[in-house]
């Protein structure tokens, strides 16, 4: 390649960067402008809820990855009914409705799906759906018995439900390297680690 | 074609989320500074009650066939005015909140299950948010804000998400997208449930 021709593809890269930049350095006054009406705080203490556990986290990319594994349908069927099971446990959670257990239910579910990321299962997608679906409803409602006490509820569940997609994304985003047949054996081997992760909670929970 | 129309979205996208950056816009309500009509466009938006289900809307006008996405692009602006003007006499009762957040999860669950609607169905849906958000935003008005200049700039703004979620829909066409449109409505359709268990 020329060097002109160089500069001629690097120059509308160069725009677009300066463009993110300038964007980027806007942001900054208006994440800060609301003190008082707690939508930035809302916002982030939802987002970081799911995030701040390790159990929610291996437990939300395990979802992605095993959609990848087990290919059409689930791949997006999975992330679509996943907020929708999950809002409802978190509306039992917002309820007070007591459902015992969900420390468990959230430890047993890593441990479970990363079980099912080193199988490489592929039970029928009913199947697949009701496993998925139940410990989605342990997940909601851990989150959503936070909701009431959050400085703006919607901003909360907005951020809740935000970072709980993109960790579904995420594992989906990992679930790609599956076409290469060590991607195949990489997958299991984190399945591995989500599964270790989620006995190891469970044990200290149980004991 | 499908090149130029994918770029154009993206550019209008990228503007759009800009505008919001933008340090005045999200000062919100009595909103110093920002002209009436301003006020008007930037209200509903910088409010997830109101952003939220008109996304909604606009994703599932963007899912029907072509004569049903026109009638309801059509109908929500004077849906916003007539809902803005009701609710400018009046201060909204509260179940016009429930409504709006009951909407995030009707038509949020309607994304998610890409259901094709018949036209009246459809056009009804547009009309009705349009009433209840126009309420919402109208009883904010306040007396120093002029009704005049605010409601044509809130219809602005709902014909503006509304088309965008159409042209999104239309244009992007990889699978993969689509599927996402489906996940983001799911996502807001999660997000009404919650709130809406609160109450």
């Amino acid at each position: 390649m020329t060097l002109s021709a160089l500069k001629r593809r690097a120059r509308p890269f160069a725009a677009r960067c300066a463009w993110v930049v300038s964007a980027l350095a806007l942001v900054a006054s208006p994440a800060f402008a609301h003190p008082n009406s707690g939508l930035g705080v809302g916002f982030v203490s939802g987002f970081t809820h799911p995030l701040t556990g390790i159990d929610h986290i291996l437990a939300m990319v395990a979802v992605g990855i095993w959609g990848t594994q087990l290919r059409k349908p689930a791949i997006w069927l999975l992330p679509v009914t996943f907020p929708l099971v999950m809002s409802f446990g978190g509306a039992l959670g917002v309820r007070g409705v007591p459902l015992p257990g969900v420390e468990i239910g959230v430890a047993a579910s890593a441990a479970i799906l990363g079980l099912m990321i080193v199988l490489s299962a592929r039970p029928p997608i009913a199947v697949a759906a009701v496993i998925v679906g139940s410990f989605a409803i342990f997940h909601g409602y851990a989150h959503g018995v936070e909701l009431p006490k959050a400085a703006y509820p919607l901003a909360y569940g907005v951020g809740f439900v935000l970072a709980t997609g993109l960790l579904h994304v995420t594992g989906i985003a990992l679930g790609l390297i599956e076409r290469w047949p060590i991607g195949v054996k990489a997958l299991r081997g984190m399945g591995a680690g989500i599964s270790a992760v989620g006995v190891y909670l469970l044990l200290g929970l149980i004991r | 074609m499908k090149t130029r129309a994918t770029r154009i979205l993206v550019s209008a996208g990228l503007a759009v989320f800009r505008l919001l950056l933008w340090p005045t816009a999200v000062s919100a309500h009595p909103m110093p500074g920002v002209g009436d009509f301003y006020a008007g466009v930037l209200h509903p938006l910088t409010a997830i009650e109101c952003l939220l289900p008109m996304i909604a809307l606009g994703l599932l006008a963007g899912q029907q066939v072509r004569k049903s996405a026109i009638l309801m692009l059509a109908a929500f602006p004077p849906g916003l005015t007539a809902g803005a003007a009701l609710g400018s006499f009046a201060p909204a009762p509260t179940v016009v909140g429930w409504i709006n957040l009951g909407s995030m999860a009707v038509l949020g669950l309607l994304v998610a299950a890409r259901r094709s609607l018949p036209p009246i169905v459809a056009v009804a849906l547009s009309t009705v948010l349009g009433i209840t958000i126009g309420v919402a935003n109208g009883s904010e008005l306040g007396s120093q804000v002029s009704a005049y200049r605010f409601i044509p700039g809130l219809a602005l703004a709902g014909l503006f998400v509304v088309a965008y979620g159409i042209g999104s829909v239309r244009a992007l066409r990889p699978p993969w997208l689509q599927i996402g449109f489906r996940v983001l409505g799911s996502w807001i359709a999660a997000v009404g449930i919650l709130v809406l268990a609160l109450k």
